[in-house]
């Protein structure tokens, strides 16, 4: 099961699959001919075939699942990107953009750099872009309770 | 004479202060992001395209075109100066541009390359100038059967060229297709797979999409590559030779051509024009061993060829509504979000728009010669900045732009998914073109065929009984077996280079 072509196969087959089922609950037959149902059905249909077929291809041709991953230390670079993100996501209605987006920063740069350059680093880019959208553009951000 | 006339109309509205600012913001981009490696240009055009909501259409497109020209004279300096290409298409200028720096002829190389680039350019805007309005009368007899099939060309068409699998094409772009009939369907008004999210109702985003399968996996992906610094070799003297003159202008002409024509087929984007560019120009030259020892005709094809299929590329965007590379398509998506169709009837209904783009990418290129001839020191300073340093503000302007598209922090995490979901495409191999390019004309592709049918009361045949759409039909078809004995025989290498940066 190191083989990635059939996992990328079975994600795509469970994808068609849920989309096949779905689109049954659609009409098949709208006013003019055929409904919203026609075309995602016969698609899925497709898809899941295709899918099929990717699956024994990829038993000929086999990805190692390690090529699919990051090596070595990258792998904590690589989580820490989606960390920092998440923690922006789940932060950013709750304290604000300033905030969050400094929590965010120090969480991705905090291997990179050394503390006293991470935090000044992470302050100064979320202001800079706090200004430029919030200020300059108008564009409303999420803010806590002080206005930031 | 009529084009010549609306052209000039177009210049006076695209010289306006407002609109010549953003022409030059938009080069910048393009050129900062073509200089940059680990940023290209469909990632630089999706990420902006969140600032561009508050602004008027033109002016929109304006800026976000000229990201995407721009990036194609950027991309040569650091392949020449410091031997890493700044975005795909100018990968194989490093063989002889970085030769020629060695020999003290950097300056050479970037001038030969700025020369070219504007010919390249300004020639295929003149065929979009000329040949776009003429080309979208006639697709104006058009209807439903025959969009269809020329869609269906299209997609055939970019699964064909790019990817190396077409199992693999075909997967991505039906994934392309199901996540665009996510939300409530304009025809009957009922609602599709939104799985009870209330989020998925309106649909999922375009730029979200394009945002997370270009920009965050580019970014996941550069944490795996480590990008090294090499100090940037001197510039002086921009011109070549007395003697060199002559096949430098040749080069350049071939480029042109050839370029232009590989810009009007879909999928074969900028990075394959540049590639056959240098094999033509080995295979014409009467001394094809000075080839990767900094053969100046290395140089002038590819880099000529790349910016004549980034502008002719453009046509059947402009006249058709179909985008042939990736960033077309993102483009596209910009047009949809700004109110405007591409298509046939764009040069009618919105010529002022339509002309203006084009007057200002004539500008734009102006622009950048300038900026190339005199300045590629100082763009060679741009592309020392550490990644270390880009990586953050990249981050937060791509998760502040997808937070605007709906003022929703779901955006923000739908983003992420999709940010993986490229990385793993990417690794994978699955063309994450050909989904962006479906989920951007899922809808139009699913009407024109229920239009179609309905038309003709359930019955497929109509699709085979218009002359114009069993011509494209037949073509598709071609196409897909060429594309089958092609991956027999193994001889699609060329064609596999799905570099979507």
């Amino acid at each position: 099961m190191r083989n990635a072509g059939i996992w990328a196969s079975i994600v795509s087959m469970a994808f068609a699959g849920t989309f096949l089922y779905q689109s049954t609950k659609v009409d098949y037959d709208g006013a003019l001919g055929f409904g919203p149902g026609f075309f995602p059905l016969w698609l899925s249909i497709i898809m899941l075939v295709l899918s099929v077929i990717y699956l024994f291809s990829s038993l000929k041709e086999k990805i190692h699942i390690r090529k699919l991953l990051p090596e070595g230390n990258s792998w904590v670079d690589f989580l820490l990107i989606l960390l920092s993100m998440a923690v922006f996501v789940f932060l950013l209605e709750r304290v604000g953009f300033v905030l969050s987006g400094t929590i965010c920063l120090i969480l991705l740069l905090i291997r990179t750099f050394k503390w006293y350059y991470t935090v000044p680093l992470s302050v100064g880019i979320t202001l800079a872009i706090f200004f430029i959208f919030a200020k300059a553009l108008a564009i409303p951000l999420p803010v806590n309770a002080l206005g930031w | 004479m009529e084009s010549l006339d609306l052209l000039l109309n177009g210049f006076a509205q695209a010289l306006t202060w407002q609109n010549l600012l953003f022409c030059i913001i938009g080069v910048s981009v393009g050129m900062f992001v073509g200089v940059m490696p680990g940023l290209g240009p469909v990632a630089g055009t999706a990420i902006l395209i969140p600032l561009t909501y508050g602004m008027e259409p033109t002016s929109a497109i304006i800026m976000l075109s000229g990201i995407y020209y721009g990036a194609m004279y950027g991309g040569t300096i650091t392949s020449v100066l410091i031997n890493i290409p700044g975005e795909a298409a100018s990968v194989i200028t490093c063989i002889d541009g970085h030769q020629l720096a060695r020999q003290g002829r950097a300056g050479v190389a970037l001038g030969v390359s700025a020369i070219g680039s504007f010919v390249g350019g300004i020639t295929a805007l003149l065929g979009l100038a000329f040949i776009g309005p003429p080309l979208a009368d006639f697709a104006l007899r058009f209807g439903p059967p025959e969009f269809f099939s020329l869609m269906l060309l299209g997609l055939m068409m970019l699964i064909g060229l790019m990817g190396k699998s077409l199992i693999k094409g075909f997967i991505a772009a039906i994934f392309g297709l199901l996540l665009s009939f996510v939300g409530i369907d304009p025809v009957s008004g009922s609602t599709r797979f939104t799985f009870g999210l209330p989020e998925f109702f309106g649909g999922i985003d375009f730029v979200i999409v394009a945002m997370g399968l270009f920009g965050i996996s580019e970014i996941l992906y550069n944490a795996d590559q480590k990008h090294r610094a090499e100090k940037p070799a001197k510039v002086k003297g921009m011109f070549p030779r007395k003697e060199e003159w002559a096949p430098t202008m040749k080069s350049i002409g071939r480029g042109t051509g050839l370029g232009f024509l590989i810009g009007l087929v879909p999928g074969a984007n900028a990075v394959l024009s540049a590639l056959a560019s240098y094999a033509l120009e080995k295979k014409v030259s009467k001394n094809p061993d000075s080839f990767g020892k900094g053969a100046i005709e290395g140089v002038a094809g590819p880099e000529t060829a790349n910016n004549a299929t980034s502008g002719s590329s453009l046509i059947p965007l402009f006249t058709l509504g179909l985008p042939s590379s990736p960033t077309v398509a993102v483009i596209l998506g910009a047009f949809i979000m700004h109110g405007l169709q591409p298509g046939p009837k764009l040069f009618r209904e919105n010529a002022d728009f339509a002309w203006a783009v084009i007057a200002s990418m004539f500008i734009g290129n102006v622009i950048l010669l300038l900026m190339n001839l005199p300045l590629a020191n100082l763009w060679a300073k741009v592309a020392q900045v550490p990644y270390k340093i880009l990586l953050p503000l990249i981050m937060m302007f791509t998760m502040v732009g997808a937070y605007t598209v709906k003022n929703s922090v779901f955006d923000i995490g739908l983003m992420m998914v999709f940010g993986v979901i490229g990385y793993f495409m990417k690794k994978l191999e699955l063309p994450i073109a050909a989904t962006v390019l479906t989920l951007v004309l899922g809808s139009q592709l699913e009407s024109s065929l229920l239009q179609s049918l309905a038309i003709s009361n359930g019955g497929a045949g109509i699709f085979f009984t218009r002359p114009i759409s069993v011509t494209l039909l037949i073509l598709t078809a071609v196409i897909l077996v060429g594309t089958i004995l092609a991956g027999m025989k193994n001889k699609k290498e060329l064609f596999g280079t799905d570099i979507e940066i």
